[in-house]
């Protein structure tokens, strides 16, 4: 139940004050406005004092005759000015404190219980910039900010379709993050939006600092290994989901948009597929999908080939891999696992070091794991050819980074132990994994499986853009063609 | 019912086909010539496809007391006996010793496993390796197209009854398979497709592996006849293909023990719900019954045990289908 606001101006102040325990960033000013006693409340960087003087200055500077009482200011003020004014007036302390975190300056009068908002925002932000998370050949420049409104309005420049529609949330959370959902109401399933608003406001989370903490809460079922939604920094990537009837989850301080639902196959696309010759994009498309499974099988099938089924090799590969393995003291399995580790410590180092100092690492592990480990045969050179190839196949894909990191780990720990035993079991549990989820109600796997026409139009290929308009093309159209095939 | 009912979104038959297909490395040769197996296969496919389409409309529905328990001790007994053949062609396959404990227990796990997934998750993954089985087999024919000779087709000129008996027989071996196309599912029309093509697509890779055989091998007979083939075959950097074989065939296995585990579970579901001591006590009987098999007692009795139920099974449900088409005629 909010709490009303008093008609006492000072006890108003005093209420508000208490509330923000004294913070020395909330700045309440004393106004005399048309013989009224009034106050300004704001707070201190987030909001112009600037800004709040040159909107004051022109209701001081009116001729107006003084008001009455401070109700029939506030009516003057709310309905007979030019002023930007939120439309709503203020009537409780919970919505007073939304207005001022939210940068507003609001004017609060004496003798009323009711208050007015002014937009006097002036936060500080990062300016558009492009994405460094996303590299893109083609298309915007533009990636996402960290302030919610500008990310919409970068959407909203792309989209000018009356179809566009964005819902506000403030999330249940201590930091009481603003989050928005934006989607083309005549090309998203109703059910679909409705059930991501169903599932954003069941979200309780302590706090939200970025987009992907709500992840959690929007995809169903635990311990998923494939995230069923997917990040985008790119406006243009946004729009283009919009476009496909998906819904985009903005959060106020993140630059990253939630898209959902998100399919397996959304990881082998980028903007500049569509960009790109239809040929050259298929191409590209083939190239992605084997560098996943190269990036999660390829040390898994190596050392079980090798200890298990050496016969397979030819003899002159087979001599030298023995060659190269009978001077190192770790079994294969364990040497693979090793190396891949170490190259995930030398990935995880340069992340985190500060820039100028990126470049010692890269000449550190080059020089230890590239020349003298191998030299002092602590580790084997087909190993490290391995390893590295992997690695690279995996930058390929960076949407996966995580489930392929942990996958190829655990594939090569399960053919060292099991053989191929270990490794076709680790195999289909991870392909009932990925077929059998579902993201908001579609399969995580399609068009794949089940399969569909779409697969061969935009997924395994992609056709040229005649074609693909021909064809269905928002998730609305997948579910009509799914219903039929049925 | 709810759960079963979330198997009629997808196609039943890549799942079933693709269970069914580990088979076929686990076989022996035919003895009998190409002509005689090939019509003998299509007539029993035939056959069964008839009979299985006639069993379809009555089996939309809970299964009644004894067919439903009759269905799930076949399924046991099939994957306990699965469990056993698996790890004896594992072994032979791979040629190093694997402790059976731990083979039945990773196909347990599994088929464990595949009680807590949705049955879709494996009627979703079943035409992945559907194609890759196609896939397989493509490129063992690609691999092997220099050692095929068509000469060898004619090395048997005349037609033998015996031989076209035999074959007939021993593709009427009845599978659990079989049964859950006829109980999987609740449009008759759409499981009828499912029973063509099931049967359709075991036909064409038999004959395929028949043909395949044939040219390469001619006359000879060897025990496991993909298998050897698949250690002829070579590609690319792989100077034989048994070994990449074998992990199709675990593929296949485990693809089995899923779709065993998942109707199994279903069928003990709908008889006993929420009673998980039950159905750890039947998931334990399994492990049991496969090391029984392992020990050397009830190698013989074990298998036709399996096959009375599921001809049982099959019997009782087209007596069911009988009596109530005799009493919609009478209302009529």
């Amino acid at each position: 139940m909010p709490t009303p606001l008093g008609k006492e101006l000072n006890g108003n102040l005093t209420v508000l004050r208490e509330m923000f325990g004294n913070s020395m960033d909330l700045y309440t000013k004393p106004l005399h406005i048309h013989g009224v006693e009034c106050a300004a409340c704001m707070f201190d960087g987030i909001s112009s004092v600037e800004r709040l003087w040159v909107i004051l200055l022109d209701l001081l500077s009116r001729p107006d005759t003084p008001a009455a009482n401070g109700e029939a200011l506030f009516q003057r003020v709310l309905h007979r000015s030019d002023l930007p004014l939120e439309k709503d007036p203020v009537e409780d302390f919970e919505t007073l404190s939304s207005k001022l975190t939210a940068g507003m300056t609001v004017l609060l009068f004496d003798g009323c219980a009711c208050g007015v908002a002014l937009s006097s925002q002036n936060m500080q932000f990062r300016s558009v910039q492009e994405p460094t998370g996303e590299g893109d050949i083609r298309g915007s420049r533009e990636g996402f900010t960290d302030l919610l409104r500008i990310n919409l309005s970068l959407i909203r420049r792309l989209d000018r379709s009356e179809g566009l529609t964005i819902e506000f949330f403030q999330l249940q959370t201590r930091t009481r993050t603003e989050a928005a959902l934006c989607y083309d109401r005549d090309l998203a399933p109703p059910e679909l939006v409705e059930l991501a608003r169903q599932r954003l406001n069941e979200c309780r989370l302590p706090l939200v600092l970025d987009s992907s903490y709500l992840a959690p809460c929007l995809q169903a079922g635990r311990g998923r290994f494939f995230s069923q939604v997917g990040y985008t920094e790119r406006s243009a990537t946004a729009c283009a989901k919009i476009c496909e009837g998906k819904i985009i989850v903005l959060v106020n301080g993140s630059p990253f948009a939630l898209i959902l639902p998100y399919f397996f196959g959304e990881h082998f696309q980028s903007l500049d597929d569509y960009a790109q010759k239809a040929y050259f994009a298929s191409f590209v498309r083939a190239l992605k999908h084997l560098a996943f499974w190269l990036a999660v099988l390829l040390p898994g099938m190596y050392v079980c080939v090798a200890n298990y089924m050496p016969e397979l090799f030819p003899r002159q590969l087979l001599f030298k891999i023995t060659a190269a393995e009978s001077a190192t003291p770790w079994p294969l399995f364990l040497e693979m696992v090793l190396v891949i580790l170490l190259l995930e410590i030398v990935r995880e180092a340069g992340l985190r070091l500060p820039k100028p100092m990126g470049h010692s690492v890269s000449l550190v592990s080059a020089l230890i794991i590239g020349d003298a480990a191998v030299g002092a045969s602590i580790i084997s050179t087909p190993v490290v050819i391995v390893a590295a190839l992997t690695s690279l196949a995996m930058f390929v894909l960076p949407s996966l980074y995580e489930p392929i990191t942990l996958l190829r780990i655990l594939f090569t720990l399960a053919a060292g132990l099991l053989g191929p035993l270990g490794l076709c079991l680790l195999l289909m549990w991870m392909l009932t994994s990925i077929c059998g989820a579902d993201s908001f109600g579609f399969p995580y796997a399609a068009p794949f499986s089940p399969w569909q026409r779409g697969a061969l139009r935009d997924g395994l290929m992609r056709w040229p853009w005649p074609d693909l308009a021909k064809g269905p093309f928002t998730v609305r159209d997948m579910k009509k063609e799914a219903d039929r095939e049925e | 019912m709810r759960n079963r009912q979330r198997w009629t979104a997808d196609a039943l038959w890549p799942a079933l086909l693709t269970a069914s297909l580990a088979d076929l490395y686990l076989t022996s040769g035919d003895a009998a010539g190409v002509r005689e197996q090939l019509l003998g296969r299509a007539a029993a496919f035939l056959l069964l496809a008839v009979v299985l389409r006639g069993c379809i409309c009555m089996c939309a529905g809970a299964l009644d007391g004894l067919i439903r328990w009759g269905m799930a001790a076949a399924l046991a007994l099939a994957l306990a006996q699965y469990l056993y053949h698996g790890w004896v062609f594992y072994e032979y396959a791979v040629e190093t010793e694997q402790p059976f404990l731990l083979f039945a227990v990773l196909g347990l796990l599994l088929a464990w496993y595949a009680a807590s997934i949705r049955p879709r998750a494996v009627a979703r993954t079943a035409p992945l390796l559907l194609a890759l089985t196609v896939l397989g087999l493509l490129l063992l024919t690609a691999s092997l197209a220099d050692q095929m000779d068509p000469l060898r087709l004619l090395e048997n000129d005349d037609f033998e009854a015996e031989g076209f008996r035999k074959s007939f027989c021993a593709a009427l071996q009845p599978l659990p398979e079989m049964l859950l196309l006829a109980w999987l599912g609740e449009d008759a029309d759409r499981r009828r497709r499912d029973v063509t093509c099931y049967f359709a697509g075991s036909f064409a890779v038999h004959g395929w592996l028949i043909l395949m055989q044939a040219l390469v091998l001619g006359t000879l007979l060897p025990d496991r006849p993909l298998h050897r083939l698949s250690s002829l075959g070579e590609l690319s950097v792989f100077t034989r293909l048994d070994g990449l074989f074998v992990m199709l065939w675990l593929l296949l296995f485990f693809m089995k023990c899923l779709l065993y585990g998942s109707c199994l579970s279903r069928i003990l579901e709908e008889a006993i719900p929420n009673n998980r001591a039950v159905r750890l006590a039947v998931w334990l009987c399994i492990g049991g019954l496969a090391a029984v098999l392992y020990t050397g007692h009830g190698r013989s009795i074990l298998p036709a045990a399996a096959a009375v139920l599921l001809i049982g099974c099959a019997v009782l449900m087209l007596i069911k289908r009988g009596g109530e088409r005799f009493a919609e005629n009478r209302k009529n």
